[in-house]
């Protein structure tokens, strides 16, 4: 007949408990058991409250993150459709100046379109970026 | 098996409290864990972000250059070589292009300039 589960179970419990958790099983009174289970619900509790403090903290991040990262796309999509923009316009200039060798007009184009390029596109960025957090309206 | 019972229920009990207080320590480090990966891939997706501009930046060189070049072509195609107004313009047309060849993208540090 095979032994029953329960003395085997209470040997591996003070095993797994180890000095402290033998000391514990050999103390043990209702009084201890009920003084354990409160400290365990306050544990539990901090735990719980400290595992919310992480998960909060980590979304105001990515929030902040995922903010920074629409206002770039925001601000290099806006700034780059100005400058394509102005810059077609002055290859059409451009274009019309060597077809009628104009050699002023090709100058104006030129150096048009050597100022945009040379011109950093994160020029406005910080004003840009300070006018979107007071959510006012600018004109790259 | 009564006596063995009256010990051992309180003890498994007790060893549970263990357990979890252990558990949930193991469970907030997790979360810690997860929480810095969120974060890291948030800042990744940033990056790219920015590297969409700089490739928007290098898209941007490249098609005026080839403008500029397409220009020059066109302008040598139809100029005379002893022309000074011609040659003058077509120096200076392939001055601007040279210049534009020479525009940097990033600085040393990396930064779109």
């Amino acid at each position: 007949m095979p032994k029953p589960p329960i003395p085997n179970a209470g040997f591996n419990v003070v095993k797994h408990l180890g000095a402290g958790g033998k000391y514990v099983v050999q103390n043990l009174n209702p009084l201890e058991v009920v003084r354990e289970y409160v400290s365990f619900l306050k544990t539990a509790s901090e735990q719980k409250s400290e595992r919310e403090r992480i998960a909060a903290k980590r979304d105001v991040a990515v929030k902040l993150i995922e903010s920074e990262k629409e206002i770039i796309l925001e601000y290099f999509k806006a700034r780059f459709a100005e400058r394509k923009e102005a810059l077609q316009g002055l290859f059409d200039i451009l274009h019309q100046a060597v077809e009628t060798k104009n050699e002023h007009a090709m100058d104006t184009a030129l150096g048009g379109i050597l100022g945009i390029v040379k011109d950093s596109p994160l020029k406005d960025f910080d004003s840009f970026r300070k006018a979107r957090a007071d959510n006012k309206i600018l004109e790259i | 098996m009564v006596l063995g019972g009256l010990v051992v229920g309180p003890a498994i009990l007790v060893a549970s409290f263990f357990a979890h207080a252990k558990a949930g320590d193991i469970e907030n480090k997790v979360e810690r864990h997860i929480s810095e990966m969120d974060i890291d891939e948030a800042n990744k997706w940033k990056l790219v972000g920015a590297l969409d501009a700089v490739l928007a930046r290098v898209a941007e060189l490249k098609e005026t250059t080839l403008k500029v070049q397409s220009e020059l072509e066109h302008l040598l195609s139809i100029s005379t070589p002893d022309t000074e107004e011609d040659a003058y313009m077509v120096a200076k047309v392939a001055v601007s292009l040279g210049q534009l060849l020479e525009v940097a993208i990033l600085d040393k540090e990396g930064k779109i300039v």
